[in-house]
């Protein structure tokens, strides 16, 4: 159905898939007859949801104001956390069967507990992850995996064997294989695609089944392979860190482009931090899962992981490095307290690497895009 | 035009389409200021910017054809037609303050609708900078909110201020909560005098805090329509604990620096707009002078 598209036309069509997240959810709802589960931010087994015949979906965030949350769920919290809330409020998240809360930071877990409360006819789930690394710590990640899994099974009145779980594994390995070859490709040919086509590209495989997904990126990436010549390169290289939950505004994204900025990588959770590392395909897959969690966190740290043996000051100073880039740009969510408590950590490297950086904090309502606009484009008059 | 070899017959101009005010500045190839002018009309009015366009040339004595080169910065830059190129005001507000003071280390611009902590660097560079991202507490326009709930002319809240001995805390730094704060002061019986005070303070607080995040470096400058108002400058001094610079006339400095720049493009020694990324595609074509002898022109810094 993709092959006979050009690369721009399948790239509309993920950015048609993003705009409106759940939409091909429901589609396929219907066409299936099988369960959705929407999935809180940020640290969620979708291959397990996935064994169980389910569709897990990662909510996102939406840009409209807050307006019926704002009765549930403080102003003073993340705009993540709170969109989901309010969409809860709205009975826009009603077509969903099954909702997988979890303890990733104190927002989420808040959020999960109101929007459960939201969705009383939606089957109600929660991954308790431990966090750090020590000796225990994989195991205890098993455990809830565990937990969770026994949830699962009652919600979808299936037993879960090994071998469903590994087929899941397989596909959902597959995906991000497909897109971190795209960020290889974006990594040399940094013009080929903009930073909004990677957001589509990774929101996309977020909401719609794995399998299609993973159909699209077929038919996209011989495309961009062939295209990528063809680009004229230039710009000052930037890499694009933080927003760890929820996606970026598409707008300031845009404006990083058009300040004369080329994006070289980054490690958004709507990026490369959600597809950094596949889960082993020849090990018991729980603690496959389990051993994935600790892996993936020392490809991309997290920090609300809490893992000492990760550095994310000094994994921003290496990947600057190794992308070649010239400036940092940091977009925080705001009120993030994971976030803000490991600001002036990056500050402080950034400083001693001589790497300049720019903080932009990024509230859900109201931002000047003006006062944005002004500061990116000096910010990389900076760099020119 | 005819170009001599002296430079005092080649012009660029820099101009600044602020939120409140629009700016023009002639500067010659000596980089000599040949005249300026400042325009108020509404938010970024393109009218007042223009306005401010004529009287800079006819002070000067000048047609628009006389220009090599035109730089636009503000709030209202990209929709400047004439512009060859446009440039934040953080830029220009570096190389303009940089100019008139080469030893300027830290420029503290406080605008109509935002205010800004430059770090700059000997050449006039920009080294980092800090800008208020959430309203326009502490702005010019800050200011004006407050100086008409008290009923005052913006421009006598400077000196009315500096009469108070007292000490009036003003908590609030978003303007609407502010506005509401300084009635209640009025109706608790407290002088327009001392509220201007606390306001200055208020503002010298708040900016302390954007500063501190650049990093205080001295000398310092100030700039911006906020340099104006002694009593506010006075409150900056106290609160940082330094001397600061006010240029004699502190609207012009992102004008200045816009002309600067121009100068720079229409010399060679930065880059046209032609051979970089255009940001705004709908602009007109840069006007410069590639078919005169000017395109050659040598500065003599002299």
């Amino acid at each position: 159905m993709y092959q006979n598209l050009a690369s721009d036309e399948i790239l509309n069509k993920l950015t048609q898939i993003a705009a409106d997240p759940y939409e091909r959810a429901k589609e396929w709802k219907m066409e299936t007859g099988s369960k959705l589960i929407g999935c809180y931010i940020m640290h969620f087994p979708e291959e397990l949801l996935h064994a169980a015949g389910a569709l897990p979906i990662v909510l996102q965030v939406k840009e409209e104001p807050i307006t019926t949350g704002h009765a549930y769920y403080p102003s003073y919290f993340c705009g993540p956390t709170r969109s989901i809330v309010d969409q809860a409020a709205k009975s826009e998240l009603d077509f969903l069967d099954g909702f997988v809360g979890g303890d990733y930071c104190i927002q989420a877990v808040g959020g999960s507990e109101v929007v459960g409360n939201l969705l009383p006819k939606v089957n109600n789930m929660f991954f308790r992850l431990p966090v750090g690394n020590q000796a225990w710590t994989q195991g205890d990640i098993v455990t809830g995996l565990t937990e969770l899994k026994r949830d699962i099974e009652r919600f979808a009145d299936k037993e879960i064997s090994d071998e469903d779980i590994l087929n899941s594994i397989r596909i959902y390995n597959k995906n991000r294989s497909l897109i971190r070859e795209i960020y290889e490709l974006k990594s040399v040919h940094p013009s080929l695609l903009s930073s909004s086509d990677m957001l589509s590209i990774i929101k996309s495989s977020m909401v719609i089944p794995k399998e299609e997904h993973n159909e699209i990126l077929e038919s996209l990436i011989p495309k961009l392979q062939a295209k990528k010549d063809s680009i004229k390169e230039e710009g000052v290289r930037v890499f694009l860190s933080g927003s760890f939950c929820g996606a970026p505004k598409n707008d300031i994204l845009e404006l990083v482009e058009q300040s004369g900025a080329v994006v070289v990588g980054d490690d958004l959770f709507h990026g490369y931090r959600y597809i950094s590392d596949n889960i082993a395909e020849d090990k018991e897959p729980l603690a496959a899962i389990a051993a994935h969690y600790i892996d993936k966190n020392t490809n991309v740290p997290c920090p609300t992981r809490c893992d000492p043996k990760t550095d994310w000051p000094q994994y921003l100073v290496d990947s600057m490095r190794k992308h070649k880039a010239d400036q940092l740009v940091i977009v925080m969510t705001q009120f993030c307290e994971p976030h803000m408590f490991f600001y002036p950590d990056i500050k402080d490297a950034m400083q001693e690497a001589g790497i300049p950086h720019l903080l932009l904090e990024i509230s859900h309502e109201l931002d000047s895009i003006e006062t944005i606009k002004t500061r990116l484009e000096a910010f990389v008059e900076m760099a020119v | 035009m005819t170009s001599k070899s002296d430079g005092s017959s080649f012009y660029t101009i820099g101009v600044d389409s602020g939120s409140l005010t629009g700016k023009a500045v002639i500067i010659d190839g000596n980089q000599r200021i040949v005249s300026h002018s400042v325009k108020q009309l509404g938010f970024v009015s393109q009218k007042a910017v223009m306005m401010a366009i004529d009287e800079a040339l006819e002070k000067a004595g000048l047609v628009l054809d006389d220009i090599a080169y035109t730089v636009s910065t503000g709030y209202g830059r990209k929709r400047l037609e004439i512009a060859g190129k446009n440039l934040t005001e953080i830029s220009c507000h570096a190389k303009g303050a940089n100019y008139l003071y080469p030893e300027v280390k830290t420029v503290i611009d406080i605008g109509g609708q935002d205010s800004k902590v430059i770090a700059v660097d000997p050449s006039g560079n920009v080294k980092n900078f800090a800008m208020n991202d959430k309203c326009a507490a502490g702005t010019g326009q800050f200011l004006e909110v407050l100086a008409r709930a008290l009923d005052v002319e913006l421009t006598e809240i400077g000196p009315l201020s500096m009469q108070s001995d007292a000490d009036i805390k003003i908590s609030s730094m978003c303007t609407t909560f502010a506005e509401s704060e300084v009635i209640s002061l009025v109706a608790e019986g407290h002088t327009t005098v001392d509220i201007l005070s606390g306001m200055h303070k208020a503002i010298s607080g708040r900016m302390k805090g954007l500063v501190g995040r650049v990093g205080l470096q001295k000398p310092v400058m100030m700039t911006g329509g906020g340099a104006k108002n002694i009593g506010l400058v006075h409150a900056l001094e106290k609160s940082l604990g330094v001397s600061i610079f006010i240029p004699e006339e502190p609207q012009i400095i992102g004008a200045l620096g816009a002309a600067l720049f121009a100068k720079d493009f229409a010399t060679g020694i930065r880059k046209k707009v032609d051979e970089e990324q255009d940001l705004d595609k709908s602009r007109a074509p840069a006007k410069d002078c590639g078919s005169c002898s000017v395109q050659n022109y040598q500065l003599n810094k002299n």
